[in-house]
């Protein structure tokens, strides 16, 4: 039971880092229809930063503060510079943009911190909650309990508010949404700033878990994406059950059978499966209606 | 960018010159690391060679399966630990081994596409990612077998039997022989009407479908071919390196392929190995900078990522047909130059050209005697659907609609937009299935038939908004029209697309449009696009037309020269339906009308008796009519 | 369609497309700037490089005529993983050699001749190294130091032709196969060893062991099973995917397996990771962390370091079993290093030193850059560096031995930040 319970509290924790990427992600893609898999250097930067200030010995506010802003200029400024004058591009070759963009920032924190492992404090300290003989850390808690809010409050958020049916109606047909008067660029910029607050949030929260290097970007954004691809690429409840159940299969497999089987079995057989169940009934390859 | 039309059946006729100054070109290419170029050594060439043969497989599932491979990694370990497993553990000799490590990686490749080619875009991505992530994982949690995270060594020779490579400039050669084959394959997969198909069933699967495509197995096909590259690269990389380790072969380096792929231009068949060259020479090069390596390489990636939207392949391509545009000044193949004789003119004012107010009156005849050669019964075959209901969900869409089509006859179908009155064409194609009801052609129930079979029978069509293949020449999509349903993707004749061609050809010059052959689709307007599309529908003679709404669009003049061109149809013998909303064009036209509401037709007489007056017309969705 | 063609320059057109981000791609006769842009780019940098390379050369002869007159500098190679997943190790490592071969060259060098080191950047993959080793020309010492004998030094040895490659911090010995290769620190036993002889001397017989499913975790893990084995102690394992951040179920399972020690065989950020999670865990057995992680840098990763952890390292804090003499040629070098590189040493740059002390010892002791000389120096010889004595005990293995430590403090005045961790086992 104990180590049922372990890997279940285990599986949320890491699940919650993978949901905040995957749903940073769907974010990027409801509002520019772009895969972002320059997603996981929002964390990365932030992570940096943030580190890096707490060590010249500024106050954790004020560094967490700073790392958060860091990852939301760049991504708006991502946004901004590369993204918006190629729209039009074909979507792989997008892709492949976030990724030149991606091994970019590695590049720069690479002349900038170097191999270093960097971290810093966690904002919860104290005493673990111990659940018959599991326990789980007070930031473990509140990591979990942020990434359900955050995606409670962008469902809210979408679903309820003006801006957010006009952030979802820009993706859908920018030029029309700009026809009727939504400014397209402006409701993109606000989506990728918050994919950069979001990916901000998770660095102050995972950081202290396990450190940061100038190139934990990119496999972070790889696992975020398995999720966002389950969620269909647009629905952050969706990313977040994915990234949770994701995380719990690896966990199981990783617990009961052998470590090294959990990308296997969960990658190949799960997702595979997974997204013929959510492919199916799509005739012609998923082309247009006629 | 008219080169990038796969499948043409001219190309610049170079003469012997040109010949000899591309095989110089080349020679000097192959003989780059002799120079003394810093970094550029025998090994780093025979690298790009190998690096180049994998990304080749990438380029040709993205550029003509639309398909982004992120796992292609994948196959080539596949490949590479086959060999090293095989030589290792079982001591086989080296070219078996490689035999069976492509070979093993052919059968995964269908075994896995059978499920992922199904899938849509992004689902296909990181389910080919995930693939390669798993076999990495795979390869580290059966260490015995092998060799864990540190991998597997070998003795770095290739020991072909009748003699043994073991210095780097033997490697090379081994390496350039195999760049061979795979520049070949890759020509021969994409050569004429292969290519064509492909980027059809790419750019519209559904018309790909409609046309006689086998749409599923034609990219399964070309997922399970473009794996041979990979293990072609992987099965001979391992004696290359001398070691295989599970980084090789994971998501990181798949990822890393597309990248090389996408800078060296997606498309040409050198596109893999010019970006393979430019990073890894690149990554040799800045090594002496050290720290900064990575920087360095994120710009240069990030710039070509940017600014060579053909990649550095396609700007090499530009460059390169601008110099050989300035020396020639056109090209024409000579068997064609009987249809393409006309000058060229600057294009004129509508699509058509106004010179041609009908066709010549030898076109007709020879289309009466292909039809009465056909078989008459194609000719006088009617269409009757009778009770056909469609719903989506809750929503009925068609509902009991009985209409007829007869030949010789053309037929409107009019009402207001949500009708149903495309979903009722979309089910007499076969797009759309049917719930209820049943559809006869010339006596023969075609109600579950699919939309090929329904084209092969003579049911031809068109779409609101013309469905064309974007990136290639209006010829290539109209000889698509007959081609694509021929026979299997693999199957191509020269001789059969030659005479494909000269049709195409013939029909878009009694259609005016011969002055668009070679031009994009991409570059034509709606009307001019329409009529690309008629052309291509009627290219087999069809028994039954349906045109969904052909006159939106055009100008005043083009609607006359649609309307002389329908009644031409309809004097062949076809049952043409015509749906549309510009009413004195129906009026002129129809012989007999529908009027469709809500999915149920509610009216239904000649024209004159439903459209002849103003008072008709207003009335014509007036309940108290009741249907006729 | 209408007179569009006429009404608009393509020009003009280029620039409206261009603003509203619609392309038409006509089969332009012009070659845009911006295609042109990183060709050049490309271009620029092949010519560089090649300028570069040119006057570097003639630098060089010039250089060459003027040392005529002076002995020739003997350069030794070093395979480093400068970037890459390895780049905190390679870092720590090219210091600890730089610092060395400095040291020796401001003492006059060795016979008169000074010291290089040719640096490549291994990338921490094979095939780079496999490039980067074939540009290792010059390397007229026929020495060539490693990080250790992973798959990118793997990848190099094909191209190293006849020079002997020393390894710095190896956990994997070379294979038979491989002849030309030995090892400097014999780190990985060494700890293991250690290990072993604190857990005897604490009473205890149950090791558990959280070792990274990658080349360092399973290599470190094996070392520790063959030592544990000849003692006779038990050891179970449970393995963690590099990158996780918590691994508290696999600890839960080391205790449930009866684990009276956690062992952590895994580098930096893993390390950090299980350590955090211990630390949710509370739990109390003791937790020992290798010698790659004997350093500031680790200390500061962790969030909280629990009472019971200590770390197995070549740096001697009790200094049980050196001589006197020993212990003020260490702590000089200590100090040393902290001045001149300006941060402190660890255990992987004192590797890295122990390394170039080998290789300085070889030359000094051939009086020359003979291969034949230099291996046999290898199979038989021993030496003192940093005060301590190493020697070869594994006769046909290639192998050079290092001092071997009690379980040891990791927390001295010599390298700061160690505060809390205290206490023997």
């Amino acid at each position: 039971m104990t180590l049922l319970l372990q890997t279940i509290f285990s599986s949320l924790v890491n699940g919650s880092v993978y949901a905040l990427i995957g749903v940073g992600i769907v974010l990027c893609y409801r509002s520019s229809r772009i895969v972002n898999l320059a997603q996981g250097e929002t964390y990365m930067v932030s992570g940096v930063l943030t580190a890096k200030m707490v060590g010249w010995g500024d106050p954790l506010w004020l560094s967490a503060l700073a790392g958060v802003a860091a990852a939301i200029v760049g991504s708006v400024l991502f946004e901004r510079l590369v993204l918006r004058s190629r729209l039009d591009w074909d979507p792989s070759r997008l892709i492949i943009v976030t990724v030149g963009v991606a091994i970019l920032a590695e590049g720069i924190a690479d002349r900038l911190i170097g191999g270093d492992e960097l971290s810093f404090l966690p904002i919860l300290t104290g005493n673990s909650l111990i659940v018959d003989g599991a326990a789980i850390s007070p930031q473990g808690l509140l990591l979990i309990g942020t990434t359900v809010t955050i995606t409670g409050a962008l469902i809210l958020f979408f679903r309820s508010t003006l801006l957010g049916h006009a952030m979802t109606a820009v993706a859908e047909n920018p030029r029309v949404s700009g026809l009727l008067g939504i400014n397209a660029g402006r409701m993109r910029m606000l989506s990728f700033g918050m994919a950069g607050l979001l990916g901000g949030i998770s660095a102050l929260l995972v950081v202290p878990e396990s450190g940061t290097g100038y190139n934990v970007g990119l496999p972070l954004t790889l696992n975020g994406f398995a999720a966002a691809a389950f969620a269909n690429m647009v629905s952050p409840a969706r990313a977040l059950g994915a990234a949770m159940f994701l995380a719990i299969a690896e966990g199981l497999v990783g617990s009961y059978l052998n470590t090294s089987l959990e990308t296997p079995l969960v990658f190949g057989v799960l997702l595979i499966a997974g997204v013929m169940y959510l492919g199916r009934g799509q005739r012609f390859a998923g082309a247009a209606r006629a | 960018m008219s080169a990038l039309a796969a499948g043409r059946t001219r190309g610049p006729a170079l003469g012997l010159a040109g010949v000899v100054v591309a095989v110089l070109a080349l020679a000097a290419v192959i003989a780059l690391p002799a120079y003394g170029i810093p970094r550029l050594t025998l090994n780093l060439a025979a690298d790009v060679c190998f690096f180049g043969i994998a990304c080749t497989g990438i380029n040709l599932l993205l550029g003509y399966g639309g398909m982004l491979s992120l796992g292609s990694a994948g196959f080539v370990g596949t490949s590479a630990y086959t060999v090293a497993l095989t030589t290792t553990h079982w001591h086989w000799p080296l070219l078996p081994a490689i035999l069976a490590g492509i070979a093993l990686s052919l059968v995964l490749a269908a075994v896995v596409g059978l499920i992922l080619v199904r899938l849509s875009q992004h689902y296909f991505a990181v389910a080919y990612l995930g693939l390669a992530t798993a076999f990495a994982g795979l390869i580290t949690a059966y260490p015995t077998a092998t060799g864990g995270t540190s991998g597997l060594t070998t003795l770095r020779d290739l020991n072909l039997g009748f003699a043994t490579v073991d210095t780097n400039f033997g490697w090379y050669v081994v390496a350039l022989v195999c760049v061979a084959i795979a520049v070949a394959v890759f020509q021969w997969a994409v050569a004429g009407r292969r290519g064509r198909i492909f980027k059809l069933v790419r750019a519209d699967a559904l018309v790909a479908s409609v046309l006689g495509v086998h749409t599923f197995r034609t990219r399964l096909g070309l997922f399970v071919l473009s794996a041979f590259f990979p293990a072609l690269a992987g099965a001979l990389l391992f004696p290359f390196e001398g070691l295989i380790t599970p980084d090789t072969v994971g998501s990181v380096e798949s990822v890393q392929l597309v990248a090389l792929v996408i800078i060296g231009g997606v498309g040409y068949s050198y596109g893999g190995f010019v970006g393979a060259l430019i990073i890894l020479w690149i990554q040799a090069l800045v090594d002496t900078a050290g720290n900064y390596s990575l920087l360095v390489y994120g710009v240069v990636f990030l710039l070509c990522a940017f600014y060579l939207r053909a990649g550095v392949g396609g700007a090499i391509k530009q460059g390169v047909e601008t110099l050989v545009g300035r020396v020639r000044a056109g090209s024409h193949d000579p068997d064609l130059r009987v249809v393409s004789e006309e000058p060229r003119t600057p294009a004129p004012r509508s699509a058509v050209d106004e010179s041609s107010t009908g066709p010549p009156r030898d076109e007709i005849a020879p289309v009466m005697a292909k039809l009465s050669e056909h078989g008459e019964h194609r000719a006088r075959a009617g269409l009757e659907v009778s009770g056909a209901r469609r719903h989506f969900g809750g929503v009925v869409a068609v509902d009991d609609v009985s209409l007829t089509l007869k030949p010789g006859t053309i037929t409107a179908l009019i009402g207001s937009n949500g009708a149903g009155k495309s979903t009722l064409v979309n089910i007499i194609s076969g797009v759309e299935r049917l719930d209820h009801g049943s559809i006869t052609l010339a006596a023969q129930d075609i109600s579950t038939m699919p939309p090929a079979e329904r084209t092969r029978m003579g049911i031809a069509r068109t779409f609101q908004v013309p469905r064309l293949v974007e990136e290639l020449s209006v010829l290539d999509n109209v000889m698509l029209g007959r081609e694509a349903g021929e026979a299997s993707v693999w199957w191509r004749s020269r001789k059969r697309e030659r005479e494909h061609a000269v049709t195409a050809l013939r029909r878009l010059h009694s259609a005016g449009l011969s002055h668009l052959q070679n031009r994009q689709v991409r570059t034509l307007g709606t009307g001019e696009r329409k009529f690309v599309e008629l052309v291509r529908a009627l290219d087999e003679e069809p028994a039954v037309c349906l045109l969904d709404e052909p006159a939106v669009g055009l100008s005043l003049e083009e609607i006359e020269h649609l309307q002389g061109w329908i009644e031409r149809l309809r004097a062949a013998g076809a049952a043409v339906l015509v749906i549309d909303h510009n009413l004195d064009f129906v009026q002129r036209l129809a012989d007999f009308v529908y009027v469709m509401d809500v999915g149920r037709i509610v009216r239904s007489g000649p024209p004159e008796e439903l459209l002849g007056t103003r008072e008709a017309r207003g009335s014509l969705l007036d309940p108290a009519r009741g249907p006729a | 369609m209408q007179d569009r063609e006429q009404v608009l320059s393509e020009r003009e057109e280029n620039k409206v497309s261009r603003k509203f981000g619609i392309w038409r791609e006509e089969s332009s006769r012009r070659l845009s700037l911006r295609s042109v842009l990183p060709v050049a780019a490309v271009t620029a940098l092949a010519v560089g490089g090649a300028a570069s390379a040119g006057v570097t050369a003639a630098a060089a002869s010039t250089a060459h005529a003027k040392k005529k007159a002076s002995k020739t500098p003997w350069v030794i190679g070093s395979l480093v993983d400068v970037t890459g997943t390895d780049a905190a190790g390679g870092a720590a490592q090219k210091a600890g050699i730089t610092y060395y071969i400095d040291q020796v060259n401001k003492a006059g060098g060795i016979h008169g001749h000074k010291l290089k080191l040719k640096f490549c950047d291994t990338q921490s993959i094979p095939t780079a190294a496999a490039q980067c080793a074939q540009q290792l020309t010059g390397v007229n010492s026929h020495i060539v130091l490693a990080q250790s004998i992973d798959p990118p030094t793997r990848g190099a040895l094909p191209y190293l032709g006849k020079d002997l490659v020393v390894a710095v911090d190896p956990v994997l010995m070379p294979t038979s196969s491989e002849k030309n290769v030995f090892q400097a620190t014999g780190a990985g036993q060494v700890v293991a060893q250690a290990l072993v002889n604190g857990v005897k001397a604490a009473h205890l017989h149950t090791i558990g062991v959280l070792y990274t499913s990658d080349t360092s975790g399973t290599n470190q893990l094996a070392a520790a099973q063959k030592v544990a084995q000849a003692a006779g102690l038990t050891v179970v394992s449970q393995s963690q995917n590099p990158g996780s951040t918590d691994v508290t179920p696999q600890l839960v399972q080391l205790r449930s397996s009866g684990a009276q020690v956690i062992y952590l065989a895994s580098v930096g950020t893993n390390t950090a990771a299980a350590v955090n999670s211990y630390a949710t865990l509370g739990m109390s057995q003791p937790l020992v962390v290798g010698a790659a992680n004997v350093t500031d840098g680790f200390l500061h990763l962790v969030s909280k370091i629990p009472p019971h952890m200590f770390g197995v390292s070549q740096l001697l804090q009790d200094h049980t079993g050196l001589k006197p003499s020993a212990i003020r040629v260490f702590d000089a070098y200590l100090k040393s290093f902290k001045t001149t590189m300006h941060e402190p040493a660890d255990t992987q740059t004192t590797s890295a030193v122990y390394d170039g002390c080998v290789a300085a010892d070889a030359l000094k002791s051939v009086n020359g850059t003979s291969v034949s000389r230099l291996e046999k120096y290898f199979k038989t010889h021993q030496i003192t560096c940093l005060g301590s004595n190493m020697r070869f005990n594994l006769p046909g293995f290639n192998v050079i031995t290092g001092q071997p430590a009690s379980l040891a403090e990791a927390g001295s005045s010599a390298t700061s930040g160690w505060g809390p961790v205290r206490g023997k086992l």
